[in-house]
């Protein structure tokens, strides 16, 4: 339990009074348009979606992910966040692709990319699946929130999840994505300065980052100082063959779309953003700050590491980061602190409220069941579908004990089996709508199969995430490769339509000569 | 209720939302064919 003083309460409710109404504010722009609602009128400079990709991506429970693999690896535990190196190969790649084509989400690339029913079914499949990923992304950071508000006041888990996610739904209803990256711009200022301050207090209460390198030497544990440190090639807890795995994923990854989780809340930022340049921008800034914030904490949970070396339990050393910042700031620091913990819980509960309701307001509802709705109702009805994510996240986060497990699960079953057709889908002409569709469908089926269902059988041995990775897309690429060569391809008219528009990178010889056939080249 | 179960209905939401959609996407595009042949 910690105890907070005037001032501590002082920052904490000027801070909450700050950031809900930053968002608030914009209330008249947001209401104005679905384009407004949903990409701030596609008019913002690159530096704004750029703190929001960096503030989103900066969440409740990202601190205690990577103080767990931190103190448990070293610094090379900060190999777990390599993935988001597909931002920085994706920023001059697809994400120039996607911001060409104009489309307000994946769900609604899908029918520009490909025709026919098969588009329309990837259309509705995808949409449905963001507002699953949405919810549950909501039901997982919230919980955190939890867990951090019963360490520090002895809540039971689900205040700190309703409590806040609540708050943040007030400027997310208000004002939409105007309301999301305005505030998201000012909370990531706050995070910033908040994982600067206290990594760097962190690291002095540990006696500094001589000290902390000093007894790590003495304790015979120089090899947490060193970020290729690994277990062996295949064996151990942290093998060479799973550094190689991040490396294919982080950096081909980049080269398609939707190929990780966070392709998805990048799309939009990608089409907020008001040219081709200022997207492309956005993404690489956004994750500059990324990995330079995970850096910070590094440094900090080292330091936690030399005082408190022999915790064994997962749960007692996750909290290592907000223990520093807890157990060594002064009275009058605290609430400054939690404030910036609030902020950084914000900015992702934002980003997933509205990112979901992008796909149930866009996708399912204007263009499935209402084509001819009005900028009013689909406003509206934008609305609605924040308040059904809301209350879904509130019952997704109070069946998640074990954010960990279900966390490995997500980004596996994301990335694993469409993380091949994600490229495939931008930088090969004949990859087709049926292709696509089949593999995330036979996705969902392996995934399950191959974590879950057979091991607990004995039919499969419990394997490595690594290794589950490699098999999951060989399983996938042995359905989907056939499927495609087996159906008919793209209409030429199609391909041309979308090649002309987005200019797409890779195998698209006989499409790009049609097109110059054509004049329009 | 168990862990496991926890797991299960959770999972179990992804295939409904995602199916869900696929559903509204079929019916959608099957009635925009109809109307279309209709008018013709």
């Amino acid at each position: 339990m910690v105890h907070f003083a005037f001032l501590d309460w002082f920052w904490l409710v000027t801070f909450i009074l700050l950031m809900i109404g930053s968002g608030a504010l914009f209330y008249r722009l947001g209401k104005r348009s679905e384009a407004d609602f949903f990409l701030a009128g596609r008019g913002l400079p690159w530096w704004l979606p750029a703190s929001s990709v960096y503030a989103t991506h900066t969440a409740t429970d990202t601190p205690m992910w990577v103080a767990g693999v931190v103190y448990k690896h070293g610094l090379a535990g900060l190999w777990y966040g390599f993935f988001a190196a597909w931002c920085a190969v994706s920023a001059f790649v697809s994400t120039k692709i996607f911001r060409r084509s104009l489309a307000y989400s994946q769900a609604e690339w899908q029918t520009l990319r490909y025709g026919g029913m098969p588009a329309e079914l990837l259309r509705g499949w995808v949409a449905g699946w963001q507002v699953f990923l949405n919810m549950f992304i909501l039901g997982w950071v919230g919980i955190a929130m939890g867990k951090v508000c019963h360490f520090l006041f002895g809540w039971p888990p689900w205040m700190g999840l309703t409590i806040f996610s609540t708050l943040c739904a007030v400027y997310v209803l208000a004002a939409g994505y105007w309301g999301v990256v305005m505030a998201d711009f000012q909370q990531g200022i706050i995070a910033f300065i908040a994982i600067a301050f206290v990594s760097i207090w962190g690291m002095y209460a540990a006696g500094g980052p001589h000290a902390i390198v000093a007894r790590l030497h003495e304790m015979g544990l120089s090899h947490m100082l060193n970020p290729f440190s690994f277990s062996g090639f295949t064996g151990g807890d942290f093998p060479v063959a799973w550094f190689i795995t991040m490396l294919v994923i982080g950096i081909l990854g980049g080269l398609g779309m939707a190929t990780a989780i966070d392709w998805f809340p990048e799309a939009q930022r990608i089409q907020s953003a008001r040219t081709v340049k200022d997207a492309s921008w956005c993404i690489w800034a956004g994750q500059a700050l990324v990995v330079t914030r995970n850096a910070l904490w590094a440094a900090a949970i080292l330091g936690f590491f030399v005082l408190y070396p022999d915790l064994t339990q997962v749960k007692d050393y996750e909290m290592a980061w907000f223990r520093l910042g807890f157990e060594t700031l002064p009275v009058g620091m605290i609430g400054f602190f939690f404030a910036a913990i609030v902020a950084i819980h914000l900015s992702t509960i934002s980003t997933h409220l509205n990112l979901g309701a992008v796909y149930i307001t866009r996708d399912l509802y204007h263009h499935y069941i209402n084509p001819k709705a009005d900028e009013r109702r689909l406003v509206w009805v934008g609305r609605v579908g924040t308040v059904i994510l809301l209350v879904g996240s509130f019952i997704f986060g109070s069946i998640m004990e074990n954010i960990t497990e279900w966390l490995i699960f997500a980004l596996w079953i994301m990335a694993a089996g469409v993380w091949l057709p994600g490229i495939l889908q931008v930088m090969w002409w004949r990859f087709n709508g049926w292709g696509y569709l089949t593999a995330w469908i036979f996705n969902l089926v392996f995934s399950w199969l191959v974590v879950w269902v057979l091991p607990a059988f004995g039919v499969l041995p419990h394997l490595k995430d690594y290794q589950q990775f490699w098999l999951l897309m060989f399983l996938g690429a042995i359905v989907f490769i056939p499927v495609t060569l087996l159906t008919k391809a793209e209409s030429m008219d199609k391909l041309v339509k979308f090649y002309v528009m987005s200019r797409p990178v890779g195998w698209w010889g006989p499409v790009r000569r049609e097109a110059e056939r054509r004049g329009l080249l | 209720m168990g862990n496991e179960l926890k797991m299960v209905i959770g999972m179990s939401l992804a295939y409904v939302t995602s199916f869900a959609g696929l559903f509204l996407a079929y019916y959608s595009y099957r009635k925009h064919h109809r109307n279309r042949e209709a008018g013709k």
